[in-house]
């Protein structure tokens, strides 16, 4: 009767040691997609608010640029009485504009660390950590008993160790997204209107940068009967090559629009690689533009 | 809000005139002009950039404070990650303590 006990005990850890990493491998896969999801968002989260970062400074700097441009052509024809109130009523507005982007930016940096919470635990290693430590504790235990030595569940322990830490990770993920999934929601349709906006006003800004830029160093010098300055065709060459960027501001909205997508097939749980690397498209030609901008801006100042 | 919405709208129309204005064939019209079209266009075209930034401000204003009443969440949404996270590295020192103790206590039993 003892043996026969023994016997079924001894099939059944035998059963156990054969079952639990196929059921080890099926979870431990299911919880790496899941937490592949949340690490690619999050990633994407972090580089987007960056790329955002870079459009806000460039809309401040552009608004100025189109500002001064605006100030210069219109300056011959603004009574000498008026001009210094015109003046100084332009760099109140814009010391203003300065101060609301800097605080959206500010924001941003808030969002920023959220995302690199999410993605703390995303890429966190304790899975793996502690299976080594149960490995170890194991092994340890193996030191006490020549029978836990013998044990076909050796090998299983440190597995089923990383699988279950790793669902505790996912399932915090998971806690996480449907605690702040309005919130998110909300954040990120916000984001895509409020880039639609800045957007807006940059792209304005910087054709009027370059409008100004045409008409005071390219048309004007042209049309006058004085000698052409020497730099006049590479002026012209400037303004008319610059003019795709400022087309091209609009970047920044969509780029918001990917993330709002993406973290709703996070939410679905159906936020694959190739959306991934489409957001990630998005994201990087917010950024190129920005980086685009900064040059063509500094040259219309 | 509906303000906000209709700024908005009027934001827009002025930055299509406010590129207009500022177009090389416009500008060269206005520099044919006589002194008083000239100033005219001039004076219409300052008035056209400062409500062109009293409005921008109104509008980033709004979306500024409208990201801000949201930032609690995330702040919240911090502080929980950074304890969860917490917790996840408990398991691994609670497991690695069990796994130092099970060594001490295999080395006792080895000596006894």
């Amino acid at each position: 009767m003892r043996r026969l006990e023994s016997q079924s005990l001894a099939g059944a850890v035998r059963a156990m040691a054969v079952v639990v990493p196929l059921l080890g491998a099926g979870g431990a896969a299911g919880c790496a997609a899941r937490t592949t999801q949340f690490h690619d968002f999050a990633t994407a989260g972090v580089t987007y608010v960056k790329a955002s970062d870079a459009v806000l400074e460039e809309a401040g700097t552009a608004a100025i640029g189109a500002d001064s441009g605006i100030l210069i052509s219109a300056r011959a024809n603004t009574p000498v009485g008026e001009r210094t109130a015109r003046l100084l009523a332009a760099n109140k507005l814009l010391k203003d504009r300065v101060a609301i982007l800097r605080d959206i930016r500010r924001h941003g940096r808030v969002l920023q660390r959220y995302f690199e919470a999410l993605a703390s635990i995303a890429d966190s290693k304790a899975p793996e950590s502690a299976a080594k430590a149960a490995e170890s504790a194991f092994g340890a235990l193996a030191g006490l008993s020549a029978s836990i030595k013998a044990s076909p569940l050796a090998p299983v322990v440190p597995g089923l160790t990383k699988l279950i830490v790793g669902s505790f990770k996912v399932r915090i993920l998971e806690d996480e997204l449907h605690q702040r999934a309005d919130a998110v929601a909300a954040e990120l349709a916000l984001q895509e209107a409020a880039f639609a906006k800045v957007g807006e006003l940059l792209q304005t800004d910087l054709r009027v940068q370059l409008n100004t830029l045409e008409s005071r160093q390219v048309v004007q010098p042209f049309a006058a009967d004085a000698v052409l300055p020497k730099e006049w065709a590479q002026n012209r060459e400037q303004v008319i090559t610059a003019s795709a960027a400022s087309a091209a501001a609009s970047a920044g909205a969509r780029a918001a629009g990917a993330l709002r997508q993406a973290f709703e097939a996070v939410v679905a749980n159906r936020f694959d690689r190739a959306a991934f690397t489409s957001l990630l498209d998005d994201i990087g030609e917010m950024l190129t533009i920005a980086e685009q901008l900064a040059p063509a801006a500094r040259e219309g100042e | 809000m509906e303000m906000i919405a209709l700024y908005s709208k009027i934001l827009s129309q002025l930055n299509e005139t406010i590129v207009a204005m500022t177009e090389p064939a416009f500008d060269a019209l206005m520099q044919a002009g006589t002194v008083d079209q000239r100033q005219r266009a001039a004076r219409e075209l300052l008035d056209v950039q400062h409500a062109r930034l009293v409005l921008g401000n109104m509008v980033l204003a709004d979306i500024a404070a409208r990201l801000k009443e949201n930032e609690k969440a995330f702040l919240d949404g911090i502080e929980s990650l950074d304890e969860a996270l917490e917790r996840l590295e408990d398991i691994e020192a609670i497991l690695g303590t069990v796994s130092t103790v099970l060594k001490i206590v295999g080395r006792v039993v080895t000596l006894l």
